[in-house]
């Protein structure tokens, strides 16, 4: 049996952000064409303010006819139920629970969030009647191997799994709900959220396929009303700035990979850093280049850290610091300095602030 | 667009209560001493530069302005409303001036120094400041430390000493790979998972054990009521009794055995002494029938008396008389029995003879040797009378024996019949007490091994079950399940323990106590891994920025060096230096020692006379000042009686080369209380017209 899994869509009131109600349309229409009747929304399917079951009910009676919505609870809607909802095709599986679609399939052990429980624990409870390779789990909770940068949208750690219970219990995949950005390692997958909620959350949006006879899971792209960009460029004062600026946002908007019709959905945020000769010029250059683009809360380009810098030696020497940073090597560690950080720093040298 | 001061306005400054002027090309202000000059000077410094410090100037109030024309499209007034100096506006007009213009545009009198060194006022430093690309080169470099400067990139990583920026990389680095490590053991050893399983595993184990232990505490019962069965079914095999029967069987059978070698014993004795009866009766014969006397009665007597006797019988039986009767009858016997002893002796006497031979005849068949006489046969008797008389006693004792061994047959009988409940013969007896001997035995054995079980078991009594708890039990897997179960607690506590240092460790890091929440050090850890990255990187790319630039003002450092000897080379220096000196028409800067050169000698800065000096160094900022400013747009110069210590021939040159200047567009002040100086100014500034004016300080201006 194929299932479509998707998790943090953060529902709210449908007037305030209809792009989410949207966005599990669109999923709806997508698992129907791909002949899948299986919906799962891996945790925080509510916002945590949201009480407004009513409308998803409603959803789920018409634009979600036909498709049944498996439906775990996650730390922003950790008090959801059965009780709560009338359509027939709601499922809410409040309590861990190992499901096995087909008698040929693999059994999937469903674990909504749980207040002060791990992962592990959990899977440790139903570990009798898990085969090591031969079952899979669907949770919200987080992959310690994936916390290190911190998510800002969700501050804390919820329902860790590590890998040490992975190695222990040996899930065929796991699928998780929410972190927000679509990753996917080893056998570890998140979806991500099928609309964005916030301009961090960057990128087309795609839910996840999992084939429960296989494990195997395949990421599908999924239509958003809206899709975020948040982008910073370098600004130095080259003898040919204007240019030098522009194949900058245009190289970038290229790496969107976007086509021509969802650039209406777009919303960027950006931001300049550096040093120009021009603040008013570079401002009309960046408005000329993103031009056609919807700027995030109506802000427009932030060029408040860009300072002007008229020192044509200063320019030659930054110039051939440019140079210099764009022939090294690209960096092995994460951790380690982007180019752009480095011409940063070496243009706070050069300029002395 | 030249910069020009357009308007000087002063009040109350020092001895100037007001003062104002609007300058043209060239200005001089006239002023003896006590005028307000240095004052106006100083107002001039302070209002356009901030300059105040490096002139020891004084600490003076009073209002005023001064507006500079050429910075923006209006006029500037100093000092501004957003107290910027005049090198701010200067600064953005003229990127790359070095850091103290005013040195260049403000000359004070007896300060023509460029540098702070007073031997000889100009240094490398001033020159690169002055000549090459405005120090900017140094200026970039001062912001790199020496440790950087020593630093190569191999790689994208810093090689250099271990000290300052590079320290704190590695040591940064370090802490990121610790705190990295840490990660990777939160992600390899932090797990509910394990820990559950083990726990539940205890649990498990232990319901199992506890099964195994009322399956213990059941057979320990059970055990001990078979214990209790055996110990009655040995009860009832009689011990004690059975003991008795056997030491009186003992004593039966040795009692018997005796008797056996007795009658032996005797029946030896009886045998030997077989004849002894006879011997003695032989020889009793022998010595009677050799002793005896006849007897005294007649042979008529007897039969007379019992006539009568007779007689007196049949009559009284006739006259009734019983007493009579039974007393003739009493006589009548007695006499007929003495009648018939008489017979009898007298028919023995006739036999004796033939009796006699008859005994010898038997001796000598009973003792196999002929018998010689009475004595003989009486020596033969009395050899045979200890053996006979012992064989006698022997028989006595015998009896006697048997009878006691009857007696103890008939006991020994009595209890076997106890013993086993059915009648047993003295005969069978052993065997049937070596029976019940093995079957004591066997039930002791089986005690043995029923307390030695129980006794295993180690179940006090109180502790026995007695319902079936349904699973049998095993020691081995009672063994076994205590086994595991420390096993698992051991595990479970390696575990914990694991847990509980992970923990620590990550607390050390974050700073929290033991007892914070997983959930909450997690999040702090993650925050603190960040931001220890955040600092690693930001360091690195300070470094790498900072490295790359260095190298990139290495490149630049050549250029810059070709730069000072095309700046002491340069035209505006060597024609203010030639027009100033009247004689030197070269400069050069090697080793550290600035040089001047004419057309036949060079000759060192420092050895020249201080007039000289002050004209090489005039020459120099007049040349500076052009080659920075003028290439752009030229300023304004002023000068506080610069040339009062030059002799009048060198005024001559000075005031020469000043107007020179004015000539390129600079705007020159000149303040003075030197009446030549002021002539010659007043003689070059006839030719200028309206662009030369002469301002007369007075006290009361």
């Amino acid at each position: 049996m194929k299932l479509a899994v998707t998790a943090d869509v953060h529902l709210t009131d449908g007037k305030k952000h209809p792009e989410r109600f949207h966005a599990l349309g669109y999923l709806s229409d997508r698992a129907r064409a791909e002949g899948i009747d299986q919906v799962v929304i891996a945790g925080d399917l509510f916002d945590a303010e949201s009480r407004n079951y009513a409308e998803f009910d409603e959803f789920c009676r018409t634009q979600g006819s036909g498709i049944r919505f498996i439906i775990l609870p996650g730390n922003h809607d950790l008090q959801i139920r059965q009780k709560h909802f009338t359509a027939e095709n709601i499922r809410v599986l409040a309590q861990p629970e190992i499901i096995r679609f087909e008698p040929d399939d693999l059994p999937v052990l469903f674990i909504p969030y749980l207040r002060e429980k791990g992962m592990g624990e959990v899977i440790a409870a139903h570990q009798g009647q898990l085969r090591p390779g031969g079952w899979i789990l669907a949770g919200h909770g987080e992959w310690i191997e994936g916390m290190r940068e911190p998510n800002p949208l969700e501050p804390g750690v919820y329902m860790p799994i590590g890998r040490n219970d992975v190695d222990l219990f040996q899930p065929a995949a796991v699928l998780l709900g929410h972190i927000h950005k679509p990753t996917d390692s080893d056998r570890i997958h998140y979806p991500g959220s099928p609309c964005p909620l916030h301009i961090l959350e960057t990128g087309p949006r795609r839910f996840l396929i999992l084939e429960t006879r296989t494990a195997t899971v395949e990421s599908r792209p999924l239509a958003s009303d809206v899709l975020y960009f948040n982008e910073s460029f370098l600004i130095l004062p080259v003898e040919d700035e204007a240019e030098f600026i522009r194949n900058q946002i245009v190289k970038r908007i290229e790496s969107w990979q976007m086509p021509e019709p969802d650039k209406r959905k777009i919303r960027i945020r950006v931001s300049m850093r550096g040093y120009t000769s021009d603040k008013q010029a570079l401002a009309g250059i960046v408005a000329g280049c993103l031009k056609g683009y919807s700027f995030y809360d109506d802000s427009g380009p932030d060029l408040s850290q860009v300072s002007i810098a008229e020192d044509t030696e200063r320019a030659e020497i930054a110039r051939r610091v440019l140079s210099e940073i764009r022939k090294m090597p690209k960096p092995v560690n994460p951790d380690d300095p982007k180019a752009d950080e480095i011409l940063l720093s070496a243009l706070h040298t050069i300029y002395g602030d | 667009m030249a910069v020009r001061i357009q308007e000087i306005q002063v009040q109350k400054w020092g001895p100037i209560s007001r003062f104002s002027l609007k300058p043209v090309l060239v200005n001089l202000i006239y002023g003896r001493n006590e005028q307000g000059k240095t004052f106006l000077v100083e107002f001039i410094l302070r209002t356009l530069f901030c300059a105040g410090k490096q002139w020891r100037m004084r600490k003076e109030t009073g209002n005023g302005r001064i507006g500079i024309s050429g910075m923006d499209r209006q006029i500037l007034f100093f000092p501004s409303k957003d107290n910027r100096s005049l090198n701010d506006f200067l600064d953005q007009k003229y990127p790359g001036l070095p850091p103290d213009p005013e040195r260049l545009l403000v000359v004070k009198g007896a300060e023509l120094d460029l540098a702070d060194d007073r031997n000889i006022g100009v240094d490398r430093e001033a020159l690169k400041r002055y000549l090459s690309s405005q120090g900017i080169l140094d200026d970039i470099e001062n912001r790199i430390s020496k440790t950087l400067l020593e630093t190569r990139i191999e790689n994208r990583r810093p090689v250099g000493p271990k000290r300052g920026e590079i320290k704190s990389l590695e040591e940064n680095q370090e802490r990121l790979k610790a705190l990295d490590a840490l990660f990777r053991r939160i992600d390899q050893e932090y797990s509910g998972g394990r820990s559950f399983l083990l726990g539940v595993r205890i649990g498990d184990l232990r319901d199992r054990f506890s099964r195994m232990e009322s399956a213990m505490r059941y057979k320990a019962f059970l055990l001990s009521n078979e214990l209790n069965g055996l110990r009655e079914k040995a009860k009832a095999l009689n011990r004690e009794l059975c003991r008795e029967i056997e030491a009186e069987l003992a004593v039966y059978q040795s009692k018997c055995g005796n008797l056996a070698g007795r009658i032996e014993k005797q029946k030896e004795a009886e045998k030997a002494s077989e004849h002894y009866p006879w011997l003695e009766k032989a020889a009793a014969f022998y010595a009677e029938t050799v002793q005896a006397p006849g007897h005294p009665l007649s042979d008529l007597f007897l039969p007379v008396c019992a006539g009568l006797f007779m007689l007196a019988s049949v009559l009284s039986i006739l006259f009734r008389q019983y007493t009579i009767f039974l007393i003739s009858l009493a006589g009548l016997f007695i006499t007929a029995f003495i009648y018939f002893l008489l017979l009898r002796r007298k028919s023995a006497g006739r036999n004796m003879r033939d009796e006699l031979a008859g005994l010898k005849t038997e001796f000598r068949k009973r003792f196999g040797r002929p018998c010689t006489g009475l004595p003989d046969m009486q020596a033969v008797l009395e050899s045979l009378k200890s053996i006979y008389h012992n064989s006698r006693f022997l028989k006595d004792e015998i009896g006697r024996e048997k009878d006691e061994t009857e007696a103890l047959r008939k006991s020994l009988e009595e209890k076997a019949k106890r013993l086993t409940g059915k009648p047993v013969s003295a005969q069978t007896l052993p065997a049937v007490l070596q029976e019940r001997e093995s079957q004591i035995q066997a039930m002791d054995e089986r005690i043995s091994r029923h307390s030695q079980d129980l006794a295993a078991l180690d179940v006090d009594p109180s502790d026995f079950m007695k319902e079936d708890p349904g699973v049998p039990y095993s020691k081995r897997e009672y063994r076994c399940l205590e086994e595991e179960i420390r096993q698992a607690e051991r595990e479970l506590a390696e575990e914990q323990q694991k847990l509980s240092s992970l923990k620590q460790a990550v607390c050390r890091e974050t700073r929290d106590e033991i007892t914070v929440s997983w959930d909450l050090l997690l999040e702090k850890f993650r925050n603190l891994r960040q931001e220890s990255a955040g600092e690693y990187r930001t360091l690195l790319a300070d470094i790498l920025g900072k490295k790359t630039v260095h190298d990139v003002l290495e490149g630049l450092r050549i250029e810059e060096e070709r730069n000072i000897r095309e700046g002491l080379g340069s035209e505006p220096v060597l024609t203010a230096l030639k027009t100033l000196t009247n004689r030197y028409d070269r400069m050069a800067y090697e080793d550290k020692r600035l040089t001047v050169s004419d057309e036949n000698n060079a000759f060192d800065f420092a050895g020249l006379s201080t007039g000289a000096k002050e004209q090489v160094l005039l020459a120099l900022r007049i040349g500076f000042a052009q080659r920075i400013f003028g290439q752009k747009e030229p300023l304004f110069l002023i000068l506080d009686d610069a040339f009062q210590y030059s002799d009048w021939q060198r005024r001559e040159r000075m005031v020469e080369a000043v107007f020179g200047l004015s000539r390129s567009g600079w705007q020159i002040f000149y303040f003075t209380m030197d009446d030549h100086i002021a002539r010659l100014f007043d003689d070059r500034g006839r030719a200028l017209g309206k662009e030369y004016i002469r301002c007369d300080l007075k006290a009361a201006d």
